[in-house]
């Protein structure tokens, strides 16, 4: 997978600051293969000096970008000190049944937070609410390819969570009430192969 | 592309691989679009009865297969209906026959659906009844 970074190119395909948002966190996750992402500096943005933090086992750097490296779900989040924000990632996954990679966001563990991932088992875009067990709010039939990175974003205020995928299609739901207040967000993927670049927090 | 709210029982486990999920999600994998509109709380989920309240947006072949499938009933289509204009007394009938099918008893589904309401109205009300349903007894389920 070709990286273009600070070229016009990533511009289009990953959705544009909305204005009077502010910023807080940019991650391009440059570093070295194999380096935990729970050592990795965050950079090129990190207002709130933000450090990765492991949630479910222990995602490494991979080609610059996040990636998932065992045959597990690894989640990572940081302290980004706001808990209604607009996130915007570009991920891919694996072309096979169990392969997920998107946002976690509003995580206190493991089996509390939020999702909006696409999901190769449907070749969806999902808004999954893990809290004890795993529940899709929302969903929307994309038919993504595997292997190719897209962009996604998640707004979430209040009990509103609306989810981009590739700047077209948007899913919504509107009763999010579990972890209204949390402000830890980060990366979710399931199984080794998937990625997750171009992380961006920005307040609302 | 039409909007349209639905009844569809949920599935799956909650786990990794088979999270609770509207079975129409399952029986129509490429409809355009659905969101819960609903929101129960996960620790009921599944609720008693199996069902929740979906919009769906899809073309109007599928939604005409939805229309045809039993184990649906679509509250209200854009394509088909007006939502703010009220069900005749057969589709009030209808709409009842189908909950009683889903272990409703005939008095809860005349409180909930009742004659003056508008289709909008038939689905806010389905969507505060279902809300606060508790979750489903084990030893219930065959």
């Amino acid at each position: 997978m070709p990286k273009y970074r600070n070229r016009s190119f990533h511009n289009l395909l990953v959705p544009q600051q909305r204005a009077g948002s502010s910023l807080l966190i940019h991650d391009q996750f440059t570093d070295t293969n194999g380096v935990h992402l729970h050592d990795h500096a965050v950079s090129p943005v990190n207002v709130p000096s933000a450090t990765w933090t492991d949630v479910e086992s222990v995602a490494t750097i991979q080609s610059n970008r996040a990636y998932c490296s065992a045959a597990t779900v690894q989640t990572c989040y940081l302290d980004t000190g706001i808990a209604d924000a607009l996130i915007e990632a570009s991920v891919s996954t694996v072309a096979a049944a169990h392969y997920y990679s998107g946002i976690l966001f509003r995580c206190t563990d493991s089996t509390h937070n939020w999702r909006a991932r696409i999901n190769y088992n449907s070749l969806s875009f999902d808004i999954v609410e893990v809290n004890g067990s795993l529940t899709v709010r929302a969903s929307a039939y994309v038919g993504y390819s595997g292997g190719v990175e897209y962009p996604i974003s998640v707004t979430f205020s209040g009990q509103n969570i609306s989810a981009t995928f590739s700047g077209t299609t948007t899913i919504t739901y509107n009763s999010a009430t579990m972890n209204q207040t949390v402000t830890k967000h980060g990366v979710y993927f399931r199984l080794v192969g998937c990625t997750v670049d171009e992380f961006k927090v920005s307040r609302l | 592309m039409n909007k349209a709210h639905i009844l569809t029982p949920w599935d799956g486990d909650g786990s990794e691989d088979n999270p609770y999920h509207p079975l129409l999600s399952d029986a129509f994998p490429t409809t355009q679009s659905w969101r819960d509109v609903t929101g129960q709380p996960v620790p009921n989920l599944h609720p008693d009865p199996n069902l929740l309240v979906i919009e769906v947006i899809c073309d109007k072949e599928t939604l005409s297969a939805i229309e045809a499938d039993p184990r649906f009933l679509v509250i209200w289509g854009s394509d088909m209906s007006d939502k703010n204009e009220k069900p005749s007394t057969k589709i009030v009938s209808d709409i009842r026959s189908w909950l009683t099918s889903q272990s409703l008893s005939t008095s809860q589904a005349t409180s909930i659906i009742k004659t003056s309401k508008t289709f909008e109205q038939i689905s806010d009300e389905l969507r505060t009844y279902l809300k606060t349903r508790p979750k489903k007894d084990k030893s219930d389920v065959p």
